[in-house]
């Protein structure tokens, strides 16, 4: 008797210890799958912790490619780290950039401010700091001796939407004129109502302050855009200037350069009507699939793109595709 | 939360009368029946003076309850993992699921043959 209770009980810890270990380890081994499809031989130099700002996180790691002499060496492929504005580092790049690099493009990654208690930024602020990384960046390959003409910028998640603004907002006055948007999983659009729904995960929603109502809809337009909307705002429709400046898809006109998308159909962190959003914009503006725009589906794959492998190859390989197309 | 409470008070309320209820044979049955499936884990039984059947009800409600509790919290924490997993990864293995319910289901029939002892056993007795 008394043995058959210790075996259960230890049977009921073991149980709760280690429930879910088996859906966990697989997502360990789903998100090294599909890192390792952006592994590639490179020998490359990189050079880190480079400064681009006075903020302590305007940092960057440039990663030049084996021949700086060549024509690809030319052209910069930016990337933008995700992390939902509050995480992520610019180490989280190297994977693709090692491959941009690996194939002679001069790649580097950024980190940016962050969401915290000393720090607020917004949508905008981090957009100028972006344009601030271009500029040092332009300036650093000049001192080594390497001529960028151009540049396509690209990232992941809330590093995604950065690319689409900076893509969108700034492709001409930027430093190095951008040719093309790389964009991951990145949300397009801020619509609180669009966040509001069952295709986000109720988590992200709950951390969000997401709820529905016009108060939480108020919270969420001021935490991206540093304004303080209130509730009242919302209700009159006066916020919705204020959500749409700091979106993304409002940016995209008749001269909007080119975009690469990726999205996970099971993704439950950015909503993926935000793909929608994205692909009705574009087309609004004229603009052809195939031609001006791509979506590459991943439809086994979350937010992280980590279940289709093939798909990433198929992605990886229009990146490459797109620069032969728009670099000059 | 309400109607739980309810229940869970009726059923003292229940026990107790039965409890208090002693001399008719017929009733007394009737009283170690309830005992052991309200308040289980034999207690019917050895009021009764049946040993064996209470050891084994006493060993049928432990491993029951602590199979149907570990599952439970186990099946909770492995859905909420596996929603949290295919949102961000992907799709991932519901196995974790599958397992828990598993012996959630266990701990249940385990409980349901102990509560069937538990009202035929003092029949026999």
């Amino acid at each position: 008797m008394r043995r058959n209770t210790i075996i259960c009980l230890i049977l009921a810890v073991v149980l709760v210890m280690f429930s879910s270990c088996l859906a966990m380890n697989e997502a360990k081994v789903r998100l090294a799958e599909s890192t390792a499809v952006f592994d590639t031989e490179y020998d490359g130099e990189v050079i880190r912790d480079l400064r681009y700002g006075d903020a302590p996180r305007n940092v960057y790691d440039l990663y030049l490619p084996e021949d700086t002499a060549a024509a690809g060496a030319s052209h910069l492929i930016l990337f933008i780290h995700g992390g939902s504005w509050t995480s992520g580092d610019k180490e989280d790049g190297e994977p693709y950039c090692r491959n941009f690099a690996a194939h002679g493009y001069v790649a580097a990654s950024i980190c940016y401010t962050l969401k915290a208690e000393d720090a607020d930024p917004t949508i905008l602020s981090i957009n100028g700091e972006v344009k601030e990384a271009v500029s040092a960046i332009k300036d650093k390959c000049a001192e080594l001796g390497i001529g960028l003409t151009d540049m396509a910028v690209s990232g992941f998640s809330a590093g995604a939407c950065q690319a689409m603004m900076y893509g969108f907002t700034g492709a001409t006055t930027s430093a190095l004129p951008v040719k093309f948007i790389i964009q991951m999983s990145g949300p397009t659009t801020f619509d609180p109502y669009l966040w509001s729904t069952d295709e986000v995960h109720w988590l992200v929603r709950k951390e969000a302050g997401l709820d529905g109502t016009p108060e939480g809809a108020a919270k969420w337009i001021s935490l991206f855009s540093g304004e303080n909307v209130t509730a009242e705002m919302v209700k009159s429709g006066e916020a919705e200037s204020i959500w749409k400046n700091i979106s993304p898809f409002y940016h995209i006109t008749a001269q909007s350069i080119p975009v690469l998308s990726a999205y996970g159909s099971l993704d439950g962190v950015v909503p993926p009507t935000s793909r929608i959003v994205l692909e009705n914009a574009l087309e609004a503006s004229g603009k052809v699939r195939g031609q001006d725009f791509d979506t590459v589906i991943l439809k086994h794959s979350g937010h992280a793109l980590a279940c289709d492998v093939d798909e990433l190859r198929i992605l990886l390989a229009k990146i490459y595709d797109y620069c032969d197309r728009y670099f000059n | 939360m309400k109607k739980l409470a309810l229940i869970m008070m009726l059923m003292l309320s229940v026990t107790a009368a039965v409890c208090a209820a002693d001399g008719d044979p017929v009733r007394d049955v009737g009283k170690f029946q309830l005992q052991n499936t309200f308040i289980g884990f034999g207690v019917g039984s050895r009021h009764q003076g049946d040993t064996r059947t209470a050891n084994l009800l006493l060993g049928l409600d432990i491993t029951g309850t602590t199979l149907a509790v570990s599952g439970g919290v186990a099946l909770g924490a492995s859905i909420f993992v596996y929603n949290g997993m295919r949102a961000m990864v992907g799709e991932v293995t519901n196995a974790d699921i599958w397992i828990s319910a598993g012996v959630l289901g266990a701990g249940v029939v385990t409980l349901i043959v102990s509560k069937i002892l538990g009202i035929s056993m003092p029949l026999k007795y």
